[in-house]
């Protein structure tokens, strides 16, 4: 990410961090700005930079608004938009 | 053909004449069914006709092994069980954990069949090969905790273990269950099967061991498979199944006050993190595993102090969200009275939610519930309706029944009931994950989401099949059943067959190191087999398409809050996924297996079935 697109950043996202990842983060969640146009992967690295985390991780299963980050056609290109919510947790195999 | 794993012996035990016997294991039955569920279901086949109802003499209790419980391999912990159930009033698979498995395999023997009838309550201890009937009548009304101690206590045997009822079941509550050394055999009634067989619980203990085919290289696969468990279960081990809550709450999936929404405003009050800081004591494990995911909890303070249970997910959710209530010691005390007088979590849950909804309404009042002010949300009315279902009073003696039984008495209230084929809802809710609906429609055993197939990873992760889309759910259903019922005849727990390699493209060498036969190539197709063959079971009940439908509150009510709001799971939608599961199987579309299929998976001859 550049400075200038930092200076315009306007698309706050919601993170929450479920489970044993908040043992990792420190946090249950937070709410960052993104500048337009940022996509997953820009915030998968502000998240490896900010916490012990190297996303994309098998060990870490991602979801922007309920659905895997996989799951969406571009993938980690999706552009974010205003609102949106991100949840990182453990890989769940049923209880 | 095998040089281990099975010892070759199934134990046959009659109530009514206090005799047993001893039967051959068929070596033909294990190529084609593995063992545990898989055998489990061919014994009932053969032995439990569709007259049989589930209080009859004639109803058995079939408990059977797998090749690998009781290997030093992790987690060779299950004992699978058939039975006809008392909630459902069809076929009933289930299976637990414990020592109660491997112990009856060190006694030499592959399965264990309880049938008959006795006159008085009896208990029976099984010694290697030996087995002794005893009086007891001087322990009805034990709780099923404090009858395994008993049980354990007349063996005289530190390494005993045992299976037991508590009082539920001896008053027949249709949804009791078998308390196997402290884990559960829960679901479908089968402690209420004991009950009415008036046996209230076995001890076993055996000095023998189980032949391994290349004990080397089994001691391989277990340093490796304990070490990839204690990386990728280490979350399992920390917060145990509880560590759902949080999870399946945010994807709006979580059963809320009945299934009337998908999403538990209270969860952050009942997650995995408020248990393990205010209320884990210490983990359990069954035996042989290094990830003891079991999570022993108690309340230290307030009302519900010096309460004790090991919390699961399932038994969080609907002890918890489902009946609105937010007070995780309220849980632990609800859960420990469930274990104490012996019924599932589940279903009881479930029963709960329902008297809370109708009391709400207005179309039941204080009289029904002896008092109890059975608001969602009213921890204390949790405890006391668990009490009230367990003692058979007011309108617990009515949910005691089942919620198939509720349903026909009042049928102006089955809008409000969650079932398939009677049997209620586990701890997700289809409208968040469409592919669950068709787990829970089509398991073989009613609404359950192990036997089922658990979709909700598959659904989240793959590209290949988003959450709320129908194609390719039949086929993605269909491969978890296949996967699930193999691993159910193997005897391993579900939490670590990835560590040796039992997925859906089983690769491991496990299975040929312990008895010799290199079963993986066939592992999907046996799974098949078990599920059809579980089928034919059905269908011989009289079941068919019309009883793998959804409940109303799925199919017409939207979802009116939280992640999932305004989803729904219409009767439309669900026969999409309904239509391609069945091709899949090479089941027709009324759910009955075509004969082609029959003849491909060799049931034909296995059950020796006439040309049709």
């Amino acid at each position: 990410m550049n400075s200038s697109l930092w200076m315009k950043a306007n698309v706050q996202v919601q993170i929450k961090y479920l489970a044993a990842l908040r043992d990792r983060t420190g946090r249950r969640q937070e709410e960052f700005s993104f500048p337009p146009g940022a996509t997953l992967q820009d915030v998968a690295e502000w998240l490896n930079q900010r916490y012990p985390l190297s996303l994309p991780d098998p060990q870490v299963m991602a979801t922007l608004n309920g659905r895997g980050w996989e799951q969406f056609p571009s993938k980690l290109s999706t552009e974010i938009k205003e609102g949106d919510v991100i949840c990182l947790f453990p890989p769940i195999a049923g209880g | 053909m095998f040089e281990g794993g099975y010892l070759g012996k199934i134990l046959r035990v009659n109530l009514s004449t206090r005799e047993y016997r001893v039967d051959r294991l068929q070596e033909s039955e294990v190529v084609k069914l593995l063992g545990g569920r898989g055998l489990a279901a061919k014994a009932y086949y053969d032995e439990i006709g569709p007259q049989v109802r589930p209080f009859d003499p004639a109803n058995k209790a079939i408990l059977m092994t797998g090749p690998l419980t009781g290997i030093r391999l992790p987690s060779t912990t299950k004992i699978g069980l058939s039975t006809k159930s008392p909630e459902t009033g069809m076929y009933l698979c289930s299976n637990g954990g414990g020592d109660f498995g491997p112990q009856l395999k060190f006694c030499g023997f592959d399965g264990l069949i309880i049938e008959g009838q006795a006159d008085d309550w009896t208990y029976l201890l099984i010694r290697d090969g030996e087995v002794a009937f005893g009086d007891a009548s001087p322990w009805q009304g034990l709780t099923s905790g404090e009858t395994l101690e008993v049980l354990k206590a007349a063996m005289g045997d530190r390494r005993a273990a045992a299976l037991s009822i508590g009082p539920a079941a001896e008053r027949l509550v249709r949804f009791s269950y078998v308390n196997v050394d402290t884990r559960a055999i829960g679901r479908g009634g089968a402690g209420a099967v004991l009950g009415s067989k008036r046996l209230k619980g076995i001890a076993v203990v055996g000095s023998g061991s189980i032949p391994v085919a290349d004990a080397g290289r089994v001691r391989e696969i277990r340093r490796a498979a304990i070490e990839e468990l204690r990386e990728t279960r280490a979350n399992h081990t920390k917060y145990g199944t509880p560590q759902y809550i949080e999870i399946i709450n945010e994807l709006g999936c979580m059963p809320t006050r009945n299934f009337q929404t998908t999403y538990f405003e209270g969860a952050d009050k009942i997650d995995a993190h408020v248990m393990r800081d205010k209320y884990w004591a210490r983990n359990y494990g069954c035996y042989q595993c290094p990830v003891a995911c079991g999570k022993v909890c108690e309340v230290k303070e307030g009302p519900f102090a010096g309460a004790r249970a090991r919390t699961e997910f399932e038994t969080v959710a609907l002890l918890g969200p489902n009946c609105g209530v937010e007070d995780y010691g309220a849980i632990i005390a609800a859960n420990q009275l469930c274990d104490e007088i012996g019924i599932d979590t589940i279903s009881a849950g479930n029963g709960i939610a329902l008297t809370m909804e109708l009391y709400e309404r207005g179309l039941i009042t204080s009289e029904d519930t002896d008092g109890i002010k059975a608001r969602f949300g009213n921890a204390q009315a949790l405890v006391d309706l668990v009490r009230l279902i367990g003692e058979r009073r007011g309108i617990g003696d009515l949910l005691a029944e089942g919620m198939a039984h509720v349903a026909r008495e009042r049928p102006e209230w089955s809008r409000y009931i969650l079932t398939v084929k009677g049997l209620p809802l586990a701890g997700y809710d289809p409208r968040g994950f469409h592919g669950n609906g068709l787990t829970y429609g089509t398991s073989s055993r009613g609404a359950c989401h192990n036997v089922g197939g658990w979709t909700i990873r598959a659904e989240l992760q793959s590209g290949q099949y988003d959450r709320f889309a129908l194609k390719g759910k039949g086929v993605l259903v269909q491969t978890i059943q296949d996967n699930r019922a193999y691993v159910d005849s193997l005897g391993l727990c579900t939490v670590v067959r990835g560590s040796m390699d039992f997925r859906d493209n089983p690769r491991g060498d496990a299975l040929e190191a312990v008895t010799g036969y290199n079963f993986t190539p066939q592992l999907m197709e046996i799974g098949a087999r078990i599920y059809t063959l579980e089928r034919l079971i059905l269908n011989r009940e009289g079941i068919r398409r019309k009883d793998d439908l959804l409940p109303e509150r799925i199919t017409r009510e939207t979802v009116p809050s939280g992640p999932t709001k305004g989803r729904i799971l219409t009767e439309d939608m669900y026969a999409v996924m309904l239509d391609e599961y069945y091709e899949a199987r090479g089941w027709d579309g009324d759910g009955v297996p075509t004969p082609e299929t029959i003849r491909e998976l060799g049931l034909d001859e296995l059950l020796s079935l006439d040309e049709s």
